[in-house]
């Protein structure tokens, strides 16, 4: 194998892999034969869920084996150039779209470190209330309450060293946003992190290159390699293999088809931690056939807006999201989040072609982005099709007026401190020159089509319950009807959460792992 | 003092040319009208089964018979109606045969059997035919205007159906009806045609009495009642209510013949039609001129000598009706119209005198809003032709109306501006005669259709037989499986226009066949359980899909053509270059085309087919949006500015989607990092890498 090509900083990053233990990464972009390997445990995914589960299976002296589709793409690599980063580290450079009356791109990373490499690192925990629906309403009946899971959230925060935004690094972007929050008499946060000393530098959404971003690749998976696991990249795993209904390993090949095949097989059992999108897909090309399984597949659907001003902004500095506000979850199921974005994200916001989109766009200095998350109250599905994996989703309108009033309220801040324009990004829909044209979004479109949304958290698909005819994975986080298969991340979530999901992956699948290495094996059949 | 005209279980009638007393006519009691309509039901399936060809054959002949009989229409109508011989060989007896054979050329198409398309793939082995078959008994209430003409319309439809009718007329015209029963009966099967004689009372026995649908021909209040009645029979009707036909007669119509055509629409068989002109607005450029001669032509008109035989217009055929003309020309001189020429009764019979009154001003009046049903012409003089649409439609009534102008495509615009059933340009109403022309109107004129094959759907009801000689199972059966649920999507995506995955399909409704007929053999849901098994045709589906999928994720990987780089870049400066005075340095050429290259490159497939999509649409959208056969590329920048936007801001969202994806394209590199960077508008951080 050759060596990675090193950037010319002298500063070393934890996913270098002159750090890394000698012989546990393989990339496979550069492996030329079949390769055959055995572990305790199979972990496919390296993402929130996966890295995190690896580490606890690792610490706790199993043979791990991680298997991720992606490459992995070091810190020192990093580019500020939006192509590059999306071209490497997001799933089909980030046209992957959920179908329905609309097309919402489905925004995943697919690298090591999953989406923690290219998301805002923000560790909310879930509000407890859902996290107890689930054990009311939804079969759980106490199997995976917030008092247990309680534990591996603290522990978590203090791996990862959670903390509020500081200061010095807020930015005006996300300063302006608690001031229109205050002056409007909303209910405002400082973003909590994981933050390694945060520079400001407004690049998380294409890899943090200053590397104080504390993603899964610089944190949780050199730390399961140097506690004894191996990580296969750019190994995209096909299907899980089942032998007398009990799993016996992965298959798995290094890029398209054609390329050599990987096949690992697993003493104890198999982890899927592929993500709510791909984890119902790869069990359907597992045979397994359960009626659940790629149903109640659910979202959240995120949108922002960007508003001009006289004076700088400088979305270039702060951190990417350092204030949002909780006001509208309880009522509105909305979260309102100030939101950098580098320009050639802005420019997809920005309304005209031409001479008005660049006079908008010089003027990047001065503009500010705010988004909004909304918590779909629609379902819908995720499946494979022919080897790849395709989602349906259409919103309800009820959730579609949510986007409508949240961008309204936004719009709301954006004038109380100061702006000149706001352009709203509804299709048809003039820009705003005043508070007075506020009430625009009171007849503006209800079509989904006529907003730029897209799905920023993903949910379900292979969710959690006691009953194998209503859900596809069982209270001790085996697949239904199998033996061997877990799934660990957030594809067995009853509903969407209202809330970054990050952090109640990681927890969740944390205490999975300690649920499974508390379990006996049952006995060999 | 009105005398009643059924009495004692008696129908008398007077004859209205001198009033003197008719041979009266028996009412059929209700034990009778329930018989009729029994034997009339045994005698149907005899009918039907004749065929169509041998109920012509039949039909017909009736027809002559009718012809050859006509001195006896003549003398009865004379009797019954006060009808002068001329009116009655032209307007009701001559038609007689004509109308049957013209009804055997509209129904024999119509009801022949016909296949009924069905899609081979989706229904495998199935095939069925729709055919046309009888109500069985028909009931038909008819009003005395046209003692005999009035039958024709529903009852050779119905009968040539291969239905059995029974005839209720008006106790105002019994004989004719009675007539018609006879003469033709006696070439038809027994029974297959009958009536019943009587008032409203044994037009509601009738409705009761188990007849299978019914066509009412008659006032508008009438119908209402018989709507409700039917309705709680739950049988179908046929409603062909009252009219208040308009003539708008535009400033370039030609003049006479105007005159006599209004005239005579106006007061034939002395204005009892329902087709009857009993509006006529006038533009006021000519309303003197022909106020003037058709005042002059009515009054020559001939009346009231006493007998038929010399008189032009004949008299009202009942006593109540003469009430009402006179009613409606005294409200209407009450509310200031001015009666140009007659106005009154004259003689001794019910008869009344051709009346043209000027100036009828007031909308209100009953001679405009209430069918007159008597030979009365009210002028209203309107500014222009848009004044007389808007007063013609503001009516409640919609059955005929037309327009007299020479300008025939003017004429043609302002019909279809009429909210009628049948729009006459030059002539009024005589399509009633023609069985292939649907007779039928808007509003209060009832939701009836008369003639045409319209009118069959009422006498048939259509009967499908299906036939299925699959011996396989149908896909869609029980039980429930992931193979049924993957068909679903399959069938939708085709649908939706992805057609690879259609590819499958076949196989997939061969294994649901089979797991069909095996889930009944072996029982409970062993062979949905079963671990599926690969047949030969889906290994061979999986070979196909191996060497298939690659083939074509390297299509969508063949490079950009050097048009696609041209029209790319074109729409990317479009997309990004302020002009004029841009300050910005625009990138090269060979830089700008190497962007395209890699963004292209680098999506992955299918996506890097939409950006192919969207590359073309853009190149070749100022095809679609200006005149002029050109590209793109060879626009002027204004116009490449305004082609964009216009595709920026389309309604389709296909269009939106491939627009925001060139956006984002540009967007990325071309614009973003390389233009910025290059004006320094925006300090973009440095890579770390070059940091040291």
């Amino acid at each position: 194998m050759n060596a990675p090509s090193f950037g010319t900083s002298s500063q070393l990053f934890p996913d270098d892999l002159e750090l890394l233990p000698e012989g546990s990464v393989v990339d496979g972009a550069e492996v030329e034969g079949d390769l055959d390997d055995i572990a305790d445990y199979v972990v496919i995914g390296s993402g929130a869920a996966g890295a995190t589960a690896a580490l606890q299976f690792a610490r706790a002296g199993h043979s791990v084996v991680i298997i991720e589709e992606g490459p992995w793409v070091r810190t020192r690599e990093f580019s500020p150039d939006v192509f590059v980063a999306m071209r490497q580290m997001f799933r089909d450079m980030g046209s992957n779209m959920a179908s329905g009356r609309a097309l919402f791109p489905l925004v995943q990373g697919m690298c090591v470190g999953g989406s923690t490499t290219i998301n805002s690192a923000i560790a909310w925990r879930p509000p407890e209330q859902v996290v107890d629906g689930w054990n009311s309403h939804f079969g759980l009946g106490g199997a995976m309450t917030f008092k247990a899971l309680d534990p591996h959230f603290t522990e978590l925060e203090r791996e990862l060293s959670v903390r509020p935004v500081d200061d010095k690094v807020l930015g005006n972007d996300n300063r302006l946003f608690a001031e229109a929050a205050t002056k409007l008499g909303l209910k405002s946060e400082r973003v909590q992190r994981y933050d390694g000393g945060c520079d400001g530098s407004a690049m998380c959404l294409t890899g943090c290159s200053t590397g104080k971003k504390l993603g899964m690749a610089v944190t949780y998976v050199p730390q399961s390699l140097h506690a004894g696991a191996k990580i296969y990249t750019s190994a995209k795993a096909l299907k899980v293999e089942s032998k007398y209904g009990r799993a016996t390993g992965v298959l798995a090949r290094f890029g398209a088809r054609g390329r050599p095949m990987l096949r690992v097989r697993a003493r104890r059992g198999v982890i899927v931690a592929a993500s709510a999108v791909q984890t119902a897909g790869l069990l359907q090309r597992s045979a397994v056939r359960l009626p659940a399984l790629g149903k109640y597949f659910s979202v959240h659907l995120a949108t922002s807006m960007t508003a001009a001003f006289n004076h700088s902004i400088g979305m270039e500095f702060g951190a990417t999201q350092g204030f949002n506000s909780t006001h509208f979850v309880g009522t509105d199921r909305l979260k309102l989040e100030a939101l950098c974005l580098p320009p050639e994200m802005t420019l997809v916001r920005l309304p005209g072609v031409g001479r008005r989109l660049m006079d908008n766009l010089m003027n990047y200095q001065r503009l500010l982005n705010w988004a909004v998350v909304i918590r779909p109250e629609a379902y819908g599905t995720v499946g494979d099709v022919l080897g790849k994996t395709m989602a349906r989703y259409t919103a309800a309108p009820t959730d579609i007026s949510r986007v409508r009033k949240a961008l309204k309220v936004l719009a709301e801040m954006a004038f109380a401190v100061g702006a000149k324009e706001v352009f709203p990004s509804i299709h048809g829909t003039p820009d705003l020159k005043s508070p007075d044209d506020l009430k625009v979004f009171d007849n503006a479109s209800l079509d989904p089509r006529d907003y730029g949304i897209m799905a920023s958290h993903m949910f379900g698909g292979a969710r959690m319950g006691p009953d194998a005819k209503t859900s596809a994975v069982g209270l001790d986080f085996q697949v239904h009807q199998t033996r061997g298969i877990y799934v660990l991340d957030s594809s067995i979530f009853p509903t969407n959460l209202g809330v970054n999901p990050q952090h109640t992956i990681m927890g969740v699948a944390r205490f999975g792992a300690h649920k499974i290495l508390a379990t006996p094996l049952p006995p060999r059949g | 003092m009105l005398e009643a005209v059924v009495s004692n279980g008696v129908i008398r009638n007077r004859c209205p040319v001198d009033l003197h007393p008719l041979v009266p006519v028996p009412v059929t009691t209700d034990a009778d009208v329930t018989a009729v309509v029994a034997r009339a039901r045994a005698a149907q399936p005899k009918w039907g089964q004749l065929g169509f060809e041998q109920r012509a054959v039949l039909m017909k002949r009736a027809g002559k018979l009718m012809l050859q009989r006509r001195q006896e229409v003549l003398e009865l109508l004379h009797d019954e109606a006060g009808k002068t011989p001329g009116e009655v060989l032209m307007g009701e007896s001559l038609g007689a045969l004509q109308f049957i054979s013209d009804w055997i050329a509209v129904a024999r198409p119509y009801l022949k059997p016909k296949k009924l398309p069905i899609s081979r793939v989706a229904f495998p082995g199935k095939s069925g035919v729709i055919e046309s078959v009888p109500r069985g008994v028909v009931g038909i209430i008819s009003p005395w205007n046209f003692p005999l003409a009035n039958f024709f319309k529903p009852v050779f439809a119905a009968l040539i159906s291969g239905n059995a009718v029974v005839l209720k007329p008006s106790e105002h015209s019994p004989r004719m009806g009675a007539w018609l029963v006879k003469t033709m009966g006696e070439l038809l099967p027994v029974d297959v045609l009958t009536c019943v004689q009587g008032d409203a009372w044994v037009g509601q026995q009738l409705i009761r009495s188990g007849i299978d649908a019914l066509t009412f021909t008659g006032s508008t209040q009438t119908g209402r009642k018989v709507a409700k009645l039917a309705a709680e029979q739950m049988i179908p009707v046929s409603l062909e209510l009252g009219g208040k036909d308009a003539a708008i007669v535009l400033a370039d119509c030609d003049f006479d013949r105007t005159v006599a055509g209004v005239m005579h629409w106006a007061l034939t068989n002395a204005g009892q039609s329902c087709g009857g002109i009993e509006r006529v607005f006038v533009e006021n450029a000519i309303a003197d001129r022909f106020v003037e001669r058709l005042a002059a032509a009515v009054a020559a008109l001939r009346v009231s000598s006493g007998d038929p035989q010399s008189a032009d217009v004949g008299p009202l055929i009942q006593q109540a009706q003469l009430q009402v003309v006179e009613e409606h020309v005294g409200d209407a001189i009450a509310h200031g119209a001015k009666v140009v020429c007659g106005g009154k009764r004259s003689g001794k019979g019910l008869w009344f005198e051709p009346t043209v009154l000027d100036h009828c001003a007031d909308p209100e009046m009953k001679v405009l809003t209430e069918p007159t049903f008597g030979p009365v012409i009210p002028i209203v003089r309107v500014k222009n032709a848009d004044e007389a649409v808007a007063l013609t439609n503001a009516c409640d009534y919609g059955l005929n109306a037309s327009v007299w102008t020479k300008d025939l495509e003017r004429g043609n615009a302002i019909a279809r501006q009429l909210q009628v059933g049948t729009a006459f340009i030059n002539n009024h109403a005589f399509t009633g005669a023609i069985p292939a022309a649907p007779w039928t109107g808007v509003k209060s004129s009832g939701y009836g259709i008369a003639n045409s094959t319209f009118a069959l759907g009422h006498y048939t009801r259509p009967r499908t037989v299906v036939t299925d000689k699959n011996t396989k199972a149908d896909a869609w059966w029980f039980p429930i499986d992931a193979t049924m649920e993957e068909l679903g999507h399959r069938l939708a995506e085709v649908q939706v226009g992805n057609v690879l995955a259609g590819l499958k399909v076949p196989l997939l409704i061969a294994e649901r066949q089979r797991t069909v007929l095996r889930f009944v053999r072996e029982g409970i849901h062993k062979a949905a359980e079963a671990a599926p098994k690969k047949g030969l045709a889906a290994r061979a589906f999986g070979a196909v899909e191996a060497k298939l999928f690659p083939a074509l994720a390297k299509l969508g990987k063949t490079g950009l053509t050097q048009r696609e780089r041209t029209w790319a870049r074109v729409t990317m400066e479009t997309i990004y270059v302020r002009k004029p005075g841009d300050p910005t340095v625009p990138v090269p050429r060979e830089e700008a085309d190497q962007y395209v290259d890699d963004f292209y490159a680098a999506l992955p497939f299918p996506s890097n087919l939409g950006l192919r999509a969207a590359i073309w649409s853009y190149g070749l959208a100022p095809l679609v949006t200006r005149p002029g056969l050109k590209t793109l590329e060879q626009l002027a920048d204004e116009e490449q500015q305004e082609t964009i936007q216009a595709f920026a801001q389309s309604k389709s969202y296909l269009v939106r989607q491939l627009s925001l994806l060139m956006k984002t394209t540009g967007g990325m590199k071309y614009a973003a990092t390389s233009r910025l960077r290059s004006v320094g508008a925006v300090p973009i951080p440095k890579n770390p890498r070059a940091r040291a």
